[in-house]
């Protein structure tokens, strides 16, 4: 299986080539085009084990509640288009078997390989209060898993102690940890900041972060929308 | 202390590199990620009575944060709408930055508050605008991309547009279709710049997302 990013700015997509015995699964709605072999499934759960717990608790982290899945038959290869539903950029991680990596609410996108699992984790209510989903995509095994959000997509390498404001993160090693906490020295401060709450990551491993927050712009544009009725 | 600006011009992002005693100010909710011994404290920008009406006005935060380091440290931040984000140094004469774009600046910078009058008032757009002078850089970020222009003579440019010029060029406020349609219809407010000096307007605002976007929600 194959993940190729087109493109390059705002408007990335990514192409999946993969053959037969591979399985490719996606956020439902993320297909843009397929060739006309692929075969197209909805299913609750990535693979093996189906039930409605597992889009349930996907729906509450911000995902959609059914999984698409794509196959080939005996000796195909297939393609796929996939797009995020923002503007922004996309980024690839690599699954090699040894480390999870755990997607925010929303930035799962894509994946596939000879043997991905995906699980939903509770995050613990502390994310209530943070505007984080209270549950987290984890992403384990090997292959490779796409994910995309709101503005450019940053790797950072972090090595010991690392702030990240809420509504940034995309996807980060679980070899990191974090908390959430004021993003000032008091909770005025943090709130007269317009900062709010971060996340305190603390470890060794990799972070992906997005440059732009939706929330924020949502606050500029609601404002200039009509009120409901 | 170092700036870099990565992801013009769709997602413009800044990253300073600090060192110990280094501090610089943001607008309110503009950091994505600090690591290293950095801190940082909301402050009134200009005056609380301003800020007070800054605030009622344009809807933008009073405060302003101020990022103070205590050792080699890093911060990231960006505006909060989509766009390039430009780096400015400030000239003598001074700089006029739209309310809403204004990102960040370092120390010597001196922020004031202009109101843009009766009819910014009323049509709410062009509410206020924010001088900056002194010495050092600003920050400005965009909808879209930036135009930079030196201008010479006259411009008009449409006020949604309008991100940030020189204070050597004159301005004025005007409906483009006359005082009627600048107050019933918020529409048609335009800035008239002339003399020399540059100008830099963004390619997108968000007053025509938000009116493209608007048939197709549900009330």
């Amino acid at each position: 299986m194959k993940f190729n990013i087109l493109e390059t700015g705002a408007f990335q997509s990514a192409l999946v080539e993969f053959e037969h015995g591979e399985e490719l699964f996606s956020e439902s709605g993320a297909m843009v085009r397929a060739s006309g072999n692929v075969e197209m499934d909805v299913s609750t759960r990535s693979r093996g084990k189906s039930g409605i717990m597992g889009g349930l608790k996907r729906m509450i982290s911000g995902e959609s509640f059914f999984v698409s899945t794509y196959k080939v038959g005996p000796g195909e290869k297939g393609e796929v288009g996939l797009a995020p539903v923002l503007p922004g950029e996309m980024k690839t991680i690599s699954l090699d078997g040894s480390t999870t990596w755990v997607c925010s609410g929303g930035s799962f996108i894509a994946a596939g390989g000879d043997d991905v699992e995906m699980e939903t984790r509770f995050q613990g209510f502390g994310n209530v209060f943070s505007g984080e989903g209270l549950f987290f995509l984890e992403l384990s095994g090997v292959g490779d898993a796409l994910v995309g959000g709101f503005g450019a997509l940053h790797e950072i390498e972090v090595s010991g102690e690392f702030t990240l404001d809420t509504g940034h993160l995309i996807a980060y090693e679980k070899t990191l940890e974090y908390k959430i906490s004021k993003a000032a020295s008091s909770l005025t401060q943090s709130f007269l900041s317009g900062e709010g709450f971060v996340m305190k990551f603390e470890g060794h491993g990799k972070l992906i972060v997005q440059t732009h927050d939706v929330t924020g712009f949502g606050k500029r544009l609601g404002p200039l929308l009509p009120e409901r009725e | 202390m170092e700036f870099e600006i990565l992801g013009n011009p769709d997602f413009g992002e800044a990253r300073a590199k600090l060192g110990a005693g280094d501090s610089f100010h943001a607008a309110s909710g503009a950091m994505n990620w600090h690591r290293g011994p950095v801190s940082f404290r909301a402050k009134l920008m200009g005056g609380f009575f301003r800020s007070l009406f800054r605030k009622i006005l344009g809807g933008t935060s009073m405060f302003i944060n101020e990022y103070q380091a205590t050792g080699p440290s890093e911060v990231a931040f960006s505006h909060c709408v989509a766009g390039t984000l430009v780096k400015i140094p400030v000239t003598s004469e001074g700089l006029l930055i739209s309310g809403g774009s204004f990102t960040a600046c370092t120390p010597g910078v001196d922020m004031r508050t202009q109101f843009g009058g009766f009819k910014a008032f009323f049509s709410g757009k062009g509410a206020f605008f924010i001088e900056a002078s002194g010495s050092g850089d600003v920050f400005f970020g965009a909808y879209g991309a930036v135009v930079e222009k030196e201008l010479d003579g006259e411009l008009i440019v449409d006020n949604g547009h309008v991100l940030a010029w020189e204070n050597t060029l004159d301005w004025s406020l005007e409906g483009a279709g006359g005082l009627k349609s600048t107050l019933f219809s918020g529409e048609g407010l335009v800035m008239r710049f002339s003399g020399r000096g540059r100008i830099w307007v963004q390619t997108r605002h968000l007053t025509g997302t938000a009116g493209w976007i608007t048939p197709f929600l549900r009330s």
